[in-house]
């Protein structure tokens, strides 16, 4: 009789571990209980859509087009309990961070819950150095808020994020719209372009800076009214030659090949 | 655009004997550059930050870009008024 009551506790016990009441599983458990079933789920459904594929190949019905749903989709609303179960408090980071990652590119009420994901980890949370998990998110503040919110955002996340990384994103959302819209001769485009690689010399991160770099040069050398650099390379004879060669003419050059 | 200040430079992507044979078979009379350089480890796309071919840029005589784009109608009609602002002659002069 003792031993069936255990049993019955212990059952109990665990059927509420499960359900995660409040106070029951550790938020970390809860975190890796739900990518497990994230994991499983994807796996099924990549499973499924295997075997629906050999289906049609084998003269069977076509794929229907709701088999490419996201197998995701319905875990949004978990993470986002639980994020709000844990709201306010570093518990609830990987949560926002997870529904950031995965539910951007959905539509609907999912891609809404992402992006207050993102708002409220760049805000609430914005000294975790966490953050850095969010990337090109926090460089492009602009999508989860107007102008002047971004502004205030991102300047509170240069001041007060402890992740050099965080911080240069931050920069980047402030000064990027500069970068890539102001005149190359105006001031405002001198002083954005020295700030960024400024604050992308401190920190590696490759992608943003290489884009960065790329899009400046792009703008010196490239836009309209700008010099691009001289060409000096052989012709297909094997002659060198140069394009400041033909300075003083217009010049007509055109990037082909034999296709 | 004989006799005009004018120059049409290629550069070309193909690999050597691909371009000659090209320029044998289509009878191409402008000179191109060899976009892949032994000397260098970049190619002149890559300087260029082109990433799309075929891909036109028109500088003018002071060596400014006046247009970078696909579209050969708009490159042309770009390059023959800047020819014609630069030697006053009408924009087809010479019929071409």
């Amino acid at each position: 009789m003792k031993a069936k009551l255990i049993a019955a506790v212990l059952l109990t016990f665990g059927f509420a571990q499960v359900s995660y009441g409040q106070g029951e599983a550790s938020p970390e458990q809860r975190y890796l209980d739900l990518t497990a079933e994230v994991a499983g789920a994807n796996e099924a459904w990549k499973a499924h859509l295997a075997e629906l594929r050999d289906a049609e190949k084998n003269g069977g019905p076509s794929i229907p087009a709701d088999a490419f749903q996201s197998p995701l989709i319905p875990f949004v609303a978990k993470f986002d309990a639980a994020a709000k179960d844990y709201a306010g408090t570093s518990d609830a980071i990987p949560f926002l961070t997870w529904m950031a990652q995965n539910a951007l590119p959905m539509v609907g009420d999912q891609r809404k819950a992402a992006k207050d994901a993102v708002r409220t980890l760049v805000t609430t949370h914005r000294k975790s150095p966490s953050l850095e998990k969010l990337e090109w998110m926090v460089g492009r503040l602009d999508y989860f808020y107007d102008e002047k919110e971004a502004l205030e955002v991102g300047l509170q996340l240069e001041k007060e994020s402890p992740s050099p990384k965080v911080r240069a994103y931050a920069t980047f959302s402030r000064v990027g719209a500069t970068i890539n819209k102001a005149p190359v001769d105006s001031d405002e485009f001198r002083k954005a372009k020295l700030e960024i690689l400024k604050v992308l010399e401190g920190v590696q991160i490759e992608d943003l800076a290489s884009s960065v770099k790329t899009r400046i040069k792009m703008r010196e050398n490239f836009s309209l009214g700008m010099s691009p650099p001289d060409i000096v390379g052989v012709d297909l004879d094997g002659v060198e030659f140069s394009l400041s060669d033909y300075k003083g003419k217009v010049l007509f050059i055109d990037f082909w090949g034999d296709w | 655009m004989k006799n005009r200040p004018f120059a049409l430079i290629g550069v070309n992507s193909d690999d050597l004997d691909r371009a000659q044979a090209a320029v044998r078979k289509n009878k191409i009379n402008w000179r191109s550059f060899q976009n892949q350089r032994k000397e260098s480890k970049t190619s002149i796309s890559e300087d260029w930050l082109l990433y799309t071919w075929p891909t036109i840029v028109v500088l003018d005589a002071d060596f400014k870009v006046c247009y970078r784009g696909g579209d050969c109608d708009e490159a042309t009609a770009v390059a023959r008024r800047l020819v014609s602002e630069l030697d006053g002659k009408p924009a087809e002069v010479d019929g071409q």
